[in-house]
């Protein structure tokens, strides 16, 4: 489950605000906020990375966080392609 | 004075052309507009009509094709003012067009963007109350790369709903200040909170989301420019109409504003709170 490698769906305009995201897609006229934790997972979304290389390296960047990242990323990553943000392979 | 004729409502790089016949459609027409610019205008157009053909008869029509027949002044003016406003925000292309109250200060402007039923008349009317200019409780306009702003005025929309309480707050009496009534809304001059009102198109410095839950919880919260723009993208009316849906222009206006939520249920709620936030972002003073 773990291995699918999230990829950014391109279609989405994004914008890049103090640290937090807004994409748009056109297409659907969706608009999508990401706060600055989701941000930081879509900018790990690059078509080679699997969920648990983006979950391993959240780990190591906050290795005092008391949650379960794996759970969070995949949680977060669900919602990405929920909205048509990203597509999994 | 002449009974008929025709009046310009040119707004958002549009115009929309009212033609009337009959006293007291003319009157349905200065109501309605009376704060509006009306200068001639080159911009496309649409040609709504209306007529009084007899006393309590009201007839309204656009391109030819009647939309109202009926003896209501009132039904008719929020008719007309309704496709007024559609038509407007439907053919603009030249910048952002958003669902909005807009009051402004010193130069200094405040959008309280909303979807209908979100209270931006009911805090537009609390704002004007209290000194502040008012300029519209429905539409504005942001030409492409500007930061001022150009509203579109007209008597303050007061649900059926939220009557009572405007009533209670500023003992409005819709028949003693001249307003217009139908099943749906009554249309207020906004005079009648505020009689100093002046046409401009303020400085947007400040934009705050009000949303109206009846016995609900006050909150009021600071917004990231993120969470600025994905609210205003839900407020934008003419997005199909916009280079990459007017994205970019949202995402540049919500970098350079301050913005903040405001969820209320009556007005002591936000007395406190509002003002604060204007006094220190406007230098408002009571």
């Amino acid at each position: 489950m773990n291995d699918r490698i999230p990829s950014q769906n391109s279609q989405y305009h994004l914008e890049e605000m103090d640290g937090e995201v807004l994409l748009y897609n056109p297409a659907d006229t969706k608009t999508v906020y990401l706060n600055e934790t989701s941000s930081l997972i879509w900018n790990l979304c690059d078509g080679d990375r699997t969920i648990e290389t983006i979950a391993t390296l959240l780990e190591e960047c906050f290795p005092d966080s008391d949650s379960s990242i794996t759970d969070d990323v995949v949680a977060t990553l669900e919602d990405f392609a929920n909205h048509g943000a990203i597509e999994f392979r | 004075m002449s009974e008929s004729g025709s009046r310009n409502i040119p707004f958002a790089g549009t115009n929309v052309v009212v033609n009337y016949d009959g006293p007291a459609a003319k009157s349905v027409v200065d109501f309605l507009y009376h704060d509006m610019p009306a200068p001639r205008s080159d911009d496309d157009e649409v040609v709504l009509a209306v007529a009084s053909p007899e006393a309590e008869q009201f007839t309204m029509s656009r391109n030819g094709k009647e939309l109202y027949s009926g003896q209501s002044s009132g039904m008719l003016a929020n008719l007309l003012v309704g496709e007024t406003i559609y038509n407007l925000a439907d053919r603009s292309r030249g910048g952002l067009v958003f669902h909005a109250g807009a009051v402004s200060w010193d130069g200094a402007g405040v959008l309280l963007p909303g979807k209908t039923g979100a209270g931006k008349t009911t805090l537009t009317a609390w704002l004007v109350a209290r000194g502040l200019n008012y300029l519209t409780d429905e539409l504005i306009y942001i030409k492409t790369g500007a930061n001022r702003f150009d509203a579109f005025t007209r008597p303050l929309n007061v649900k059926a709903a939220a009557l009572p309480l405007l009533q209670d707050e500023f003992a409005i009496d819709p028949a003693e200040h001249g307003s217009l009534v139908c099943q749906q809304a009554t249309l207020v001059p906004h005079r009648a909170l505020n009689a100093q009102q002046h046409r401009e198109q303020p400085l947007l410095r400040l934009v705050v989301f009000p949303e109206y839950v009846r016995d609900g919880y006050f909150r009021v919260e600071r917004l990231s420019a993120a969470q600025t723009g994905l609210r205003l993208m839900g407020c934008l009316v003419n997005a199909r109409n916009l280079d990459g849906h007017g994205f970019d222009e949202v995402a540049r206006l919500s970098r350079s504003i301050t913005a903040y939520s405001l969820q209320y249920s009556c007005f002591a709620q936000i007395e406190t709170d509002l003002l604060e936030i204007l006094n220190s972002e406007l230098g408002v003073n009571e």
